[in-house]
């Protein structure tokens, strides 16, 4: 019996010697993934992971948590609406209005226009939030023609960015994240600062911000275009003061995050990117010499 | 003998605990919808994690509670060992005061195992969060634990592995 006792015990402790050890190993695991290169050597198998959770949100009907309302409440927002719908109808003639002067614009002075980009839609099939990564996944991926770097947007804006891509899978980076950094500006104040995540779902901070004059109160913010991350001019949210700093509200709070837009970002390339090709001097040689002779 | 019948039925109720941990986790990412209700679901790894620290020490849990992990880290994007190692943490500490609980007709000592090994884990993922990414908003984590928490003691029955009333008094 004292023998049984004794191997229980020595048991029990090579468990727990395993059990640390394992703890030892998950943490040097984390250790080394704060090298880039082997971070990035992990992807693979997340795509996988992605594809696989899409497949399984895709035969899993939609839940939403039920509503408690009630008719008056919704009677009164029904004519908050109509008075909006109502309101909007004036802005969208004005708008309709502004654009063709906008184009006639552009061809009396020959502008070189930006092509209007083809995106992609997709339904968003799961959401993974936590302290790593605000993200969620979308059922388009390679096969429909999402690549890294795919801005998503939904009805009010710019909800984030694709950082992987799976077969038919695509992970949405929320601009809420705490790695996420958007450059953008005041639509009217024309201020620039950058868009920092970490705050919430609603609201972001804005950081670096490299002028000393103020956003407008309100005023929406739009991408500034800088870096080429972003196309110029895509809605994130709006200016606010809640007290001594500037904090952006955010689109992605405004609107429910279920179907996504995705378009690729205008990747201008650089004079050193796309050099002009220099005409090759020998053929311009013989080429004047042979007319010479003609002559 | 075979393994099932000297686990004494432990085998099971790992594969439900395990079972009904990963659907948590499959109806948490399906759940998509601006509710205001937090989503806790990774940590729900620990609810097994400490119910089964509760019981003897084996290697089947701490087999499960790691491979529980791993697919936390690659579902939630944490880096790969991240949950695990918060999952092992909880279930180590739990074990420290199994003896004593085992001994204990009130159940306090169980229930201070408890809670000791979900906030033992706090810290231990509070830090190893903040020293991966460098800064954390740490409202964020306690939201998550306090959810898990709160929901342990209602379903500690379910990730109980062991037919001793006592572990559970």
């Amino acid at each position: 019996m004292p023998t049984m006792g004794r191997d229980r015990k020595a048991r029990r402790q090579v468990i727990r010697t395993i059990g640390v050890v394992a703890v030892v190993i998950a943490l040097a695991l984390v250790l080394f993934q704060t090298s880039p290169l082997i971070r990035n050597a992990t992807q693979p198998v997340r795509a996988g992971m992605d594809d696989i959770l899409v497949q399984a949100g895709a035969v899993t009907p939609k839940m939403q948590l039920p509503e408690y309302s009630n008719v008056q409440f919704l009677q009164k927002r029904v004519r908050e609406l109509e008075v909006e719908n109502r309101q909007l109808a004036i802005w969208r003639d004005t708008a309709t209005s502004m654009a063709e002067r906008l184009q006639r614009y552009e061809e009396l002075l020959d502008l070189v226009g930006e092509p209007i980009p083809q995106g992609i839609s997709a339904r968003v099939v799961t959401e993974t939030a936590g302290p790593f990564a605000e993200t969620r996944l979308a059922n388009a991926g390679a096969l429909q023609g999402v690549q890294e770097g795919f801005v998503a947007l939904n009805t009010q804006g710019v909800i984030g960015r694709i950082i992987r891509v799976g077969n038919e899978s695509s992970r949405i980076l929320l601009v809420s994240d705490f790695n996420s950094r958007i450059p953008v500006m005041g639509e009217i104040s024309g201020v620039r600062a950058i868009l920092a995540g970490g705050r919430g779902e609603k609201i972001g901070r804005l950081i670096d911000n490299p002028e000393t004059a103020d956003f407008l109160p309100g005023e929406t913010l739009v991408t500034s275009g800088e870096g080429n991350a972003f196309p110029r001019g895509l809605r994130v949210g709006r200016a606010i003061k809640p007290n001594d700093e500037w904090l952006a509200q955010l689109a992605l709070g405004e609107a429910p995050v279920d179907f996504v837009r995705l378009l690729p970002s205008l990747n201008v390339p650089s004079p050193e990117e796309e050099p002009v090709p220099e005409p090759q001097t020998d053929l311009v040689t013989a080429a004047t010499e042979t007319e010479d002779a003609a002559q | 003998m075979s393994l099932a019948s000297r686990s004494d039925g432990a085998l099971s109720r790992y594969f439900f605990g395990t079972l009904a941990i990963l659907l948590l986790a499959y109806l948490g990412l399906l759940w998509v919808s601006s509710s205001p209700y937090y989503s806790f679901w990774p940590l729900a790894g620990l609810w097994a994690a400490v119910g089964w620290g509760g019981n003897r020490l084996a290697i089947i849990p701490v087999v499960l509670l790691v491979a529980m992990g791993l697919a936390m880290d690659l579902i939630s994007g944490a880096p790969i060992g991240c949950y695990a190692a918060i999952f092992l943490v909880g279930y180590l500490v739990a074990s420290v005061f199994r003896k004593r609980a085992t001994t204990d007709p009130t159940g306090l000592i169980r229930f201070a195992g408890d809670c000791a090994a979900f906030v033992a884990a706090f810290l231990f993922a509070r830090w190893l969060i903040g020293a991966y990414l460098g800064s954390v908003d740490t409202r964020e984590i306690v939201g998550g634990f306090l959810s898990a928490i709160i929901l342990f003691f209602p379903l500690r029955s379910l990730f109980r592995a062991s037919r001793d009333t006592r572990v559970d008094a």
